[in-house]
């Protein structure tokens, strides 16, 4: 990393004065809003999210793209993890990236190397403060990504990046109870300590193509994550010495239609589908019921967004309307569902999540924006054991405040 | 340890990349001194370079521009220009740009067709000003448009600052801020005009997309990873792992199973909070090896209905810790006794837990298998409070209670055992709150405090349980929720043992009667 700044700093240095350009990009979004969930609701709360980003280009070959993104949740918002019920939620999340760009001489080539660092601070209870969050985490990823720019701005990318995910907060209970009162063992052999810990490689595909008017975006994620510290559990409950390992593959695909209805009046419609296939080798014993689970942790998703956006006005003024929906079908094939009880049934666990987006977004000086954003969220499932987690619930955020773009 | 010294993430290369981000944030943009560019296309741009005859496209941006130098777009394309003082450009679709003068002290613009926009420094020293085939519109530091017509006619918008436009006539009009002026060869048509004027920023050049292009898809991939992270989390949500108990605290939760012999279990929950840590334990023996799928013996754990249960338990040890103080219940000599047919009455079972349908039923009548211990043995933090003893026992009451001998050890104690009385009272009337209070006559206590709470620790009220009126029906309905109990004794000395866990094993094995 070190040596990685250091070279950076020495091509800026080096680079002819007169030919290093720098121009920043500054994003700050000021929202404040509540939340509401099965009766409940959140105070009036705030949102800040900022971007600063001072691109640099030393000459035509190297440009480099520093970025520092942060953000602060004081609400939630209906994608976020809501079955877990409580509408105390804070969040913070920073981000440090650097990314450079190799432009290939004579050729519609670009090679990207990357490195970023971030970090997520949660407080979802009373006791927890910035920092103590149980599900804190921290992120390193490094990559490097291939763009053919076959027709600016249209491109198609293939990126590896490797990534370790930390949760400093997180330790197994049953590492820390080695034996009970009697000096028996409390715990089983070869338990783990940090096991969400995981590192993993990701591999990125994806491209766009304008065809008769239309603009056309694909692309695939290939991801896998071990946990070394996470051992298999197998059918007598028991840890077995492998280690835990999930494999991700997203396909998803999307087209875009502007359309122009006149100079004052401009839209565009979208579709986006999505599927998601995530294998684990982890299975789960579920002690209160001594009920073994193989792949408990597999599940496959399927996912539709259509979209429309409006845009009315002066071309350098003009008011925008946005309205998405999304359908996402997941099943988990070898999960049984439970009925109220827990009793474990015959039948596969499966959820569909319905989500409507709402957005005005209108400028009210230049460079600012005044936003309007509310969503409802419905989840229906055949899981009738609610006890840890609601799987049937309708959720709804309103949020209302001003964006700036530099 | 995943990332070396990750409590302390390499701070001085964090800092030190943040500075360079915050020096290079507040740098204002660096423009290329030798003159102006164009830093933005979209569309059909082209440029005719000096005395060449042809045009050209543009290849990529930055584009260098010279004086002489013209800038065609085509219908629905834009460029942005930036000038070597900074000034920014933008020339709308089908329009023809030329730079007649670009030196240090003067900046001069021929728009023959088309739209402009600018967005002029201010620089005390430095002259801009646009050139059509009707007007000159000169300027220092504002923000402006010049629309020219085929015909020549022309108008010029001013959006901030102040602006002077000269007409083919000569004659000077100033424009204010919201003010617009139109002319064609023959002059001015009116004075300057009120319009419905709006400011906007000057649009983005190619760098400054591409950021934002770079940062919005490494957000892309972030969100893959995100979505993994909070996979996770919810999985520890959905298995109960987290939660939060009667005071709205973290509350974490283990439960798994250990097999310390090949006929033994042991059912672990652990429970973490910010401040301290409890277990709870129940090992069970059985009288023969288990099969890798428990579910089968412990289906029978609680008894069999009819016939004699193929597995029974012949000892079990629980033990309650805050990891200083502990409870702990032993007892042996398990064997399996139909309760309804052993001659007391008084042990009789009518409502039965039946495992396989997870629910109470009927036992009126039926042979009810359950295990009875020949010794029981009841512990805090190491001292007998209480226990008993029997040979082969068909009925609990015909046991012995121990007096001066450890009913578990046999061995001798140096005193006799107080004797024991037990009140139980609900002290909030709204409120599932049971406390068991055991005193015992040489001056100590045993106080179980049992909650109800729901996954967010809310306490169950009475309401929640409004036409429960047997003892099974409220197990039945004590299945959907939390069990919290506080157990405080003289032995503790103030401190107590606080406990959560789902009932259903507590029913299951009779640890909730």
């Amino acid at each position: 990393m070190r040596r990685l700044w250091a070279a950076l700093l020495l091509a800026a240095a080096c680079a002819p004065a007169g030919a290093v350009e720098v121009e920043p990009v500054y994003d700050l979004q000021f929202l404040g809003g509540q939340y509401f969930f099965e009766g409940g609701h959140s105070s009036l709360a705030g949102n800040l999210s900022g971007l600063a980003a001072p691109a640099v280009r030393f000459n035509e070959r190297w440009e480099l793209y520093p970025s520092l993104a942060s953000s602060y949740k004081g609400t939630k918002e209906v994608v976020d993890v809501v079955g877990a019920g409580t509408v105390f939620q804070e969040q913070m999340e920073h981000r440090l990236g650097v990314k450079g760009v190799y432009k290939v001489p004579d050729t519609p080539w670009r090679v990207k190397p990357s490195v970023s660092y971030a970090a997520q601070f949660l407080k979802e209870t009373k006791d927890e403060s910035f920092g103590k969050g149980l599900f804190d985490y921290r992120k390193l990823d490094m990559g490097v990504e291939g763009e053919y720019v076959y027709k600016e701005p249209f491109s198609v990318r293939a990126g590896f990046s490797y990534f370790m995910t930390h949760y400093p907060n997180y330790t197994s209970l049953e590492s820390q109870a080695a034996l009970d009162f009697q000096g028996q063992p409390l715990a089983r052999e070869l338990v783990g300590d940090n096991v969400l810990d995981a590192h993993g490689q990701m591999l990125n595909l994806a491209g766009e193509l304008p065809w008769r008017g239309l603009l056309l975006e694909s692309g695939y994620t290939f991801m896998h994550q071990r946990f070394g510290e996470q051992r298999v559990v197998n059918e007598a409950g028991l840890l077995d010495d492998a280690s835990r390992n999930d494999y991700l593959h997203a396909l998803n695909a999307g087209v875009r239609y502007p359309v122009k209805f006149g100079p004052r009046l401009k839209g565009a419609a979208s579709f986006d589908m999505a599927f998601a296939l995530s294998h684990s080798n982890q299975n789960n014993y579920d002690a209160q019921r001594t009920r073994f689970i193989a792949g408990h942790y597999d599940y496959r998703e399927l996912r539709f967004s259509p979209g429309a956006r409006l845009s009315v006005g002066d071309q350098d003024w003009p008011t925008t309307f946005s309205l998405n929906a999304s359908v996402a079908l997941r099943s988990y094939p070898n999960r049984p569902i439970q009925d109220s009880a827990g009793t474990y049934q015959g039948d596969s666990f499966s959820q569909t999540n319905y989500m409507l987006s709402f957005t005005a977004a209108r400028p009210v000086a230049p460079r600012f924006k005044a936003l309007f954003n509310v969503q409802y969220g419905i989840a229906r499932s055949n899981q009738e054991f609610e006890q840890f987690y609601s799987y049937n619930y309708s959720a709804t955020n309103y949020l209302f405040g001003l964006s700036y773009e530099y | 340890m995943l990332f070396p010294g990750a409590s302390s993430f390499p701070r001085p290369r964090v800092l030190a990349a943040l500075s360079l981000i915050a020096f290079l944030a507040f740098t204002r943009p660096i423009a290329a001194r030798a003159g102006a560019q164009i830093v933005n296309s979209n569309g059909s741009v082209q440029v005719q370079q000096g005395q060449s005859p042809e045009l050209k496209g543009v290849p990529g941006t930055p584009y260098p521009l010279s004086e002489g130098d013209r800038v065609r777009t085509g219908p629905a394309a834009a460029a942005v220009i930036l000038l070597g003082d900074g000034s920014k450009v933008e020339l709308g679709a089908d329009s023809d740009f030329l730079i007649e003068v670009s030196t240090p002290g003067l900046t001069r613009i021929f728009l023959k067709v088309g739209l402009l926009r600018s967005w002029v420094k201010k620089l005390a020293m430095r002259e801009f000003s646009v050139r059509t085939p009707t007007v000159v519109a000169s300027v220092r530091g504002t923000e402006f448009r010049v629309q020219t017509q085929f015909d020549g006619r022309t108008a010029v918008d001013l959006f901030d600052g102040l602006l002077n436009v000269r007409d083919n006539r000569g004659r000077d009009f100033t424009l204010q801020p919201g003010e617009r002026i139109e002319a064609d060869f023959m002059g001015a048509l009116s004075g300057p005009q009120k319009a419905e004027l709006r400011r906007t920023a000057p649009p983005a050049s190619t760098l400054q997309e591409n950021a934002r292009r770079e940062v919005g898809l490494d957000m892309k991939k972030e969100e893959v990873l995100e979505a993994a992270a909070r996979e996770l989390k919810l999985a520890e949500y959905q298995q109960g792992k987290a939660m939060i108990d009667v005071n709205g605290y973290r509350v974490r939760l283990e439960q798994y199973i250990l097999r310390p012999q090949p006929d033994q279990f042991k059912l672990v929950v652990l429970n973490e909070r910010a401040d301290r840590f409890d277990y709870f334990y129940y090992m069970g023996t059985f009288n023969k090896t288990l099969p890798t799928d428990l579910s089968l013996a412990l289906r029978q754990l609680g008894g069999q209905l009819d016939s004699a249960p193929e597995y029974w338990l012949t000892g079990f040890e629980t033990g309650r810790s805050n990891t200083r103080d502990s409870i702990r219940e032993a007892a042996l000599g398990g064997h399996s006794v139909d309760l309804n047919a052993n001659g007391d009455v008084g042990d009789d079972v009518t409502a039965f837990f039946d495992p396989a349908a997870d629910r109470y039923v009927d036992a009126t009548g039926r042979a009810v298998f359950q295990t009875i211990f020949d010794k029981y043995g009841f512990y805090v933090n190491g001292t007998l409070k209480y226990g008993w003893t029997g040979a082969n026992l068909q009925a609990y009451a015909n046991r012995n209670w121990s007096v001066n001998t450890d009913p578990i050890t046999g061995a001798a104690l140096g005193a006799n055992l107080p004797i024991q009385s037990v009140t139980s009272t609900f002290p909030d009337p709204n409120r599932i709150h049971q406390n068991i209070y055991e005193s015992y006559d040489d001056g100590t206590f045993v106080s179980w405090d049992n909650y109800i709470i729901d996954d967010e620790g809310k306490q169950a009220g009475i309401g929640d349980f409004a036409g429960v009126t047997t003892g099974s029906a409220f197990k039945q309905r004590l299945l959907g929720w939390n069990y919290e109990q506080v157990v405080t004794a003289t032995e503790f000395q103030g401190r107590k043992i606080d406990l959560v866990v789902a009932p259903r094993i507590m029913i299951q094995v009779g640890l909730i009667p």
